[in-house]
């Protein structure tokens, strides 16, 4: 048996394998689930989840730099596509700060998450200016101090809101299909700029940023590029996310949502983008889980209390013990890549069939030893 | 009025320089920022909690002891699993732990604020040299000026301290030449700890209620002084925080009313500009750090 291929069809097949496995994954996952009753809300929060974690993968994963900033951008996302979604006759009631041309202003939502995702490119490209000169620790504090900094924005700036930061009103109305394209556009987007020649030389820099820059890598411009594209991805997430809540509170997008997401993507593996969805997946799983344990007091027949906390201690004892065992996550910065017989062209095999593939490899060897033997 | 903000900018930069040596001694020693020593801080707060007011002269160095416990479990669970792990890794892993205890936390008190009663003993003020100061402010700065003393002094003088400076300078080279690597790391361990407890203490003081995320804002705080003092040198550390907190304080007073709300945000602009400048720390030398 012989599967005829063409070269170019197996090039791209062998290029696509990795994205399309993740998406082909996460959407039957996804739909599956959304079949049970009642668990259609918890299928949106959990896409997004994957979707805000590959989002900071982008830049984290490809720079191998830490970032406590991204919630900041989430909440750029957030507040943008939310503000742009109250229909505008309440708008000029519940956000009554805002200038007068965006009070009618309404796109609807593919175009507001658009416009969520440029305005958090550009502020990001700007905050990276200065940041992306740093690495190690100073760009972990340096971006802690751009979420304190948001935060106090949010909580204080007038155009939003009368003290507190806190805006009502928002239509939550987004279904599956519509976080499912949100979490497989970024997805998508994280796979073309890992191959792309800016994530290529990013990623140099984060092996071994002393040999990059000897062969000329810009490692700044690259990381600028990165946070950038991040930076829109989050937007994109936090655009969809606020329509779950259907309610802004600047404390949503702080501390404990920065952190959770880093997380995540740690402990799927924070070197590959099949890590990010991976960890990503897992933490909505515990998230919504352990919520719903706590909510309903029970799993199906089975009736117990849980004390409130204990949800926390929980998806914290997971994230440890996973670490434990894995210390570099759970993929360990590998992609689920093409299976043999795909990657390796025809053309070589005597048969045309994945089974000899390793004779390829063994040759070298047999060579050295029929030549020792003469 | 100068005076006052003086003594303000010394005792909240004091502690803040606490907390800094606190993370930067299991830095030093373990690579690890141990985001859970902001609840090292909460438990102590919370075993004041059990004791005061009553019983405060008992509180205090029960409050060390289970700090200190739980510092120790800590170095077993999860650290001593993890050695060898990335700072990342580290960093994360911390913060599991941080969770977890805020959740244990939670689950026995409940979130919301608790009372103690603790410190109002010396919220009053006393006349110094003709200066209303608060008594708890005089404490904190001598508390802080304690602790920062016995520690160089334990760091310079024993040879315990010497191992820890050693395996802070060089860890490979200082177990090469016979310093005990896991007493050096539970070490550092206790120490921070003992620092996490006092800075608890002091803090319920000042606030006299506790809550289960209460060690989460200074701690943060705490890793920003480190991190702008230098994370490799105990002292750029300790100078990190009372710089924060001078900062804090000069900013309260010289902005405007208009935008005093935004004071943090000026405050953390100033600290991202001081780190472009001395990305490896304002008090570090920048012959000690890695070129490319």
């Amino acid at each position: 048996m012989s599967i005829n291929i063409s070269a170019r069809l197996r090039a791209v097949l062998v290029a696509a394998w990795t994205p399309g496995v993740l998406l082909v994954g996460v959407a039957l996952a996804a739909l599956l689930l959304s079949l049970v009753p009642k668990l259609a809300g918890d299928v949106v929060q959990g896409l997004i989840m994957v979707t805000l974690v590959v989002a900071i993968y982008i830049f984290v994963g490809n720079s191998g730099v830490i970032s406590f900033g991204h919630a900041a951008f989430i909440a750029v996302g957030a507040y943008l596509g939310g503000i742009l979604a109250i229909p505008p006759m309440q708008r000029a009631f519940l956000v009554p700060g805002l200038p007068d041309w965006l009070k009618s202003f309404a796109p609807g939502l593919w175009p507001t998450v658009m416009i969520a995702a440029i305005v958090a490119a550009v502020v990001g490209y700007i905050v990276a200016l200065p940041l992306a000169r740093l690495g190690g620790m100073a760009a972990a504090v340096a971006t802690l101090a751009l979420l304190m900094i948001s935060q106090v924005v949010l909580v204080h700036w007038d155009v939003l809101s009368k003290g507190g930061g806190t805006i009502s009103g928002i239509p939550v109305d987004v279904t599956v299909p519509i976080a499912l394209v949100g979490a497989a556009a970024v997805i998508v987007a994280a796979w073309l700029f890992q191959r792309s020649p800016t994530g290529v030389r990013l990623r140099a820099s984060r092996d071994d940023q002393v040999a990059a820059r000897s062969v000329g890598v810009k490692v700044s411009r690259e990381r600028r590029r990165a946070f950038a594209l991040s930076a829109a991805a989050s937007a994109v997430g936090g655009a969809l996310y606020v329509h779950t809540v259907g309610v802004l509170t600047p404390s949503d997008y702080y501390l404990s949502l920065g952190f959770i997401i880093l997380a995540s993507l740690v402990i799927g593996g924070m070197g590959s983008l099949t890590g990010a969805v991976v960890g990503g997946a897992l933490l909505a799983v515990l998230d919504v889980g352990m919520r719903r344990i706590q909510v309903s007091g029970g799993i199906g027949p089975w009736e117990f209390a849980v004390p409130n906390g204990i949800a926390t201690v929980i998806i914290a004892a997971v994230l440890v013990f996973v670490l434990i065992r894995r210390p570099a996550g759970i993929m360990r910065g590998r992609e689920i890549s093409a299976p043999g017989w795909l990657s390796t062209p025809t053309s070589i095999r005597p048969d045309g069939l994945g089974a000899e593939a390793p004779s390829i490899q063994e040759a070298p060897v047999e060579t050295k030893e029929s030549l020792s033997n003469v | 009025m100068g005076v006052q903000y003086i003594i303000d900018a010394l005792t909240v930069g004091g502690l803040y320089a606490l907390l800094a040596v606190g993370l930067a001694m299991t830095f030093g020693v373990a690579r690890l920022i141990n985001l859970a020593q902001g609840e090292l801080i909460m438990v102590s707060a919370y075993t004041i909690y059990l004791f005061a007011p009553e019983l405060w002269y008992l509180a205090i160095p029960a409050a060390v002891c289970v700090s200190v416990l739980f510092a120790l479990l800590m170095s077993w669970m999860p650290f001593s699993f993890l050695r060898g792990a990335d700072e990342t890794t580290l960093l994360v892993a911390s913060f599991g732990v941080s969770l977890a205890l805020q959740g244990v936390a939670v689950a026995i008190f409940g979130s919301r604020p608790k009372g103690t009663g603790f410190g109002s003993d010396v919220s009053s003020s006393v006349e110094i040299l003709g200066l209303s100061v608060s008594l708890l402010a005089l404490i904190t700065f001598g508390v802080v000026l304690l602790m920062l003393l016995l520690l160089t002094f334990f760091l310079r003088n024993t040879a315990a301290g010497v191992w820890i400076r050693a395996s802070a300078e060089d860890y490979v080279m200082a177990q090469m030449l016979g310093v005990r690597a896991q007493r050096v790391v539970t070490m550092s361990f206790v120490i921070s700890g003992v620092i996490a407890a006092l800075t608890g203490i002091l803090l319920t003081a000042r606030s006299g209620s506790v809550m289960p995320e209460m060690g989460v804002q200074p701690l943060l705080l705490g890793l920003v002084a480190v991190v702008l003092g230098g994370l490799r040198s105990l002292p750029g550390a300790a100078a990190g925080g009372f710089l924060l907190g001078g900062l804090t304080v000069a900013l309260t007073v010289l902005l405007p009313p208009g935008i005093a709300v935004y004071r943090d945000a000026i405050l953390f602009t100033i600290v991202i500009l001081v780190l472009l400048v001395r990305p490896g720390g304002i008090f570090v030398r920048s012959s000690a750090l890695e070129r490319v």
